[in-house]
């Protein structure tokens, strides 16, 4: 077998996410040496920059929120979401095992995870659900000692607070005393809260942590994967993993040149932390991996701050209020609307990605968000917060003419829009999108209105005011397919011995669907743990 | 109103340090997260800041407008945000002598409460347990000259309040950084 390793241990896991982590720590429960490596100096992957909730289907806090669930009625919705392209087994696989992994961490960590009341996206199909939606309550970051500092922050949720908050209504998340309060007390939530939970645990376990270390190639002997071939300080190393290395490294958003070759369309605009450009893929096709749902991501309807910037990339921003809030629509080109703008922030990037074949051109990449001057008085847009000064990245006109005018938007059609919006919303109906109809479209809306006025208004009060909003994306998820054990499947059949796979790196499940909020997170944790429990009780190698 | 207070001592005459203070050319580059600056006449300028927490920077537009000008030791300004809603003011003395220990701590003694706890935190937010490098201590009795800065800056609106929670630990990192670069600046030229 191979030898001159630089480094050793039982199982390797490149990545340190939800995935990396979960993985690491169901391994380690079986009592093998575990390592993780992260290419950056910072631990948590694309998890800790997002909100940190996992999907989990029949878990067992729905109770606790009056909702209930079964396996039939997951399986049934994943499946009607699937458009065929959904794997079957893996779903399966996934709504057996993912409860038992949210008890495993409960039981592991200190993490203490609460159901939400957010709908499932489409709610309204056979199958959905409300309180499928987990969330971490606020964590005590200040327990991770030393690796504290390397806990990756995020650029979207910078203050600690846990959508359990807004569910308990205990506190009043506003009062600038209680954000201090919890700051001094070092406490951080969503991504962040279940990350330091996740690698306090692993850290608490004696799962080794190796910073600044890219995975670069499977070192394979016979056929099988036992090692990793890194960079680590300018220099190349060898680390052997004797029962097996886990890929759960993230998408490959950041890597311009597999986009194009891979994902069909506008080109989208990552969201992730620029760490992730596909360094696992790499390794998966170099082992001889069979991929899969390569085509597909984790879309997300971004917006831009000029100037803004994360690790020294543009950062893109997620949107939210801008989309379900009254008195917002998204325009293309032609200044027409083409989308239930409050679908969830995936479903939106599927209408903004609509080729037309007759133009060959792509109709909807190029839009826009257009509010007025009733609502930047009572909602957020981006950072703008009611009562702040109109930055200078919002276009604004006194007229639709105007405004479309200044960004190169047909001046008919936005004036037409408007004028037709305006008055179906009076009346709280959009006949062309059905806006306002689903539990999901009114969550995120106004929760001081009812029905469908929740999302629904007019855009009525001058000035008129545009942002271009683009398909962005959390992650990509095309990568190795992998069994129901988490293996990487082989090409030509079998599987690649040693080589395993979770999170974002390995090829989704779901096909093109996005189930609800934490559709990314639920099977990332899912299988990893999976994936650490299989690799941990295979051969020891060497 | 968030406000820090910082103080150097300087190997250089009061009139090496007004000459340098008081052409704002000589210093802004060493303004922490500088982008660039415009003079419009003797009293207006406006600047452009790079402004970064835990990896995430953001560009910022301020307005400042000389209010007081006693040469040859103070100057006050105020200064205005051009994108975001905040206003603020300052203040750079130069005096003699060395500096007396609670002012060479960039006012400590008056943290307190709220201020203090966010102080730490940021501190901790940005850079971990580490403390901030101040670089080496001055020999005693070798300072010609005592330059001081106060910064007060407030945010408003909605969002006024919860920046207003991130401001101190930011400006404190602004003043002594850039203090530092100052006297460095300021030495060398001597």
């Amino acid at each position: 077998m191979a030898s001159n390793w630089d480094f050793e241990t039982d199982v390797l896991v490149i990545g340190s996410g939800s995935a990396g982590l979960a993985a690491a720590l169901s391994a380690r429960d079986r009592g093998v040496d575990v390592t993780i490596l992260e290419r950056s100096d910072k631990l948590g992957g694309t998890s800790a920059v997002s909100g940190g909730l996992p999907w989990v289907p029949n878990n067992h806090h729905m109770a606790e929120i009056g909702a209930s669930d079964s396996r039939e009625e997951a399986l049934a919705y994943l499946k009607r979401l699937s458009a065929g392209k959904a794997d079957e087994e893996l779903c399966e696989t996934y709504v057996d095992t993912a409860p038992d992994v949210i008890k495993f961490l409960e039981d592991r960590t200190e993490l203490e995870f609460v159901a939400l009341d957010i709908p499932d996206y489409h709610s309204e199909l056979e199958g959905g659900k409300t309180g499928r939606s987990l969330t971490a309550r606020v964590f005590p970051a200040g327990g991770l000692g030393d690796l504290r500092p390397a806990l990756r922050m995020s650029p979207h949720f910078p203050f600690p607070v846990s959508l359990a908050d807004v569910t308990d209504g205990k506190v009043n998340l506003f009062d600038p005393q209680v954000i201090a309060d919890r700051l001094e007390r070092d406490l951080v939530g969503t991504g962040h809260a279940l990350m330091a939970g996740l690698i306090k645990a692993a850290n608490d376990k004696g799962i080794a942590f190796r910073l600044g270390v890219r995975a670069k190639r499977p070192v394979m002997e016979d056929g099988v994967v036992v090692g990793i071939e890194v960079e680590e300080g300018g220099a190349t190393r060898r680390y052997g993993a004797r029962r097996g290395v886990i890929i759960a490294s993230g998408g490959f958003e950041w890597n311009d040149e597999l986009l194009k070759d891979f994902v069909y369309g506008p080109t989208p605009a990552p969201i992730s932390p620029p760490i992730n450009e596909g360094d696992g893929l790499c390794i998966a096709i170099d082992a001889g991996a069979e991929l899969g749902n390569m085509s597909e991501t984790h879309y997300h309807a971004s917006m831009r701050i000029p100037g803004e910037e994360y690790e020294g990339r543009q950062l893109n921003r997620l949107t939210s209020a801008e989309r379900h809030s009254p008195g917002a629509i998204m325009v293309n080109g032609k200044g027409r609307r083409f989308v239930n703008e409050a679908l969830s922030y995936h479903d939106v990037c599927l209408a903004m990605r609509t080729h037309d074949p007759q133009t060959f051109e792509f109709p909807n990449a190029r839009a826009f968000v257009i509010v007025h001057g009733g609502y930047l008085e009572k909602y957020t847009f981006l950072t703008r917060m009611p009562g702040d000064p109109v930055p200078s990245w919002l276009t604004s006109a006194e007229t639709p003419r105007e405004l479309a005018a200044k960004i190169g938007v047909d001046p008919d059609g936005l004036e037409e829009t408007i004028a037709t919006f305006n008055a179906n919303a009076a009346k709280g109906v959009d006949p062309e999108f059905r806006r306002g109809t689903n539990e999901y479209d009114r969550y995120y809306g106004d929760p001081d209105r009812e029905g469908a006025f929740r999302t629904l208004g007019p855009l009525d009060t001058p000035p008129y005011y545009a942002c271009e909003i683009r398909v962005g994306t959390i992650g990509t998820r095309g990568g190795p397919r992998v069994n129901s054990q988490a293996q990487v499947l082989a090409k030509g059949g079998g599987i690649v011995p040693g080589l395993f796979a979770a999170g974002n790196a390995m090829a989704a499940f779901f096909g093109m669907s996005y189930p609800g909020a934490g559709g990314t997170i639920g099977p990332a944790l899912t299988f990893g743990y999976i994936a650490g429990q299989t690799a941990a009780g295979g051969s020891n190698r060497f | 109103m968030p406000e820090v207070k910082t103080a150097r001592e300087v190997r250089v005459s009061p009139s090496q340090a007004w000459s340098f203070v008081s052409a704002m050319d000589n210093w802004a580059p060493l303004l922490t997260g500088y982008v660039d600056h415009r003079v419009i006449d003797d009293v207006h300028s406006e600047w452009t800041v790079r402004g970064e927490l835990a990896g995430l920077s953001r560009v910022a537009k301020f307005a400042v407008a000389i209010t007081e000008w006693n040469e040859p030791d103070a100057i006050a300004f105020r200064l205005e945000g051009l994108d975001e809603p905040f206003t603020g003011s300052g203040r750079f003395a130069i005096g003699t002598g060395e500096l007396p220990d609670q002012v060479a701590e960039s006012g400590e003694p008056a943290r307190r409460g709220l201020f203090a706890r966010l102080v730490a935190w940021i501190t901790r937010f940005l850079i971990g347990s580490r403390k901030p490098d101040r670089g080496a201590p001055q020999a005693p009795g070798a300072a010609a000259s005592r330059l001081s800065c106060t910064l007060e800056v407030l945010a408003h609106g909605g969002s006024g309040p919860m920046v207003n929670l991130l401001l101190p630990g930011i400006l404190e990192a602004v003043a002594s950084d850039t203090a530092d670069r100052i006297v460095s600046a300021l030495e060398a030229k001597a």
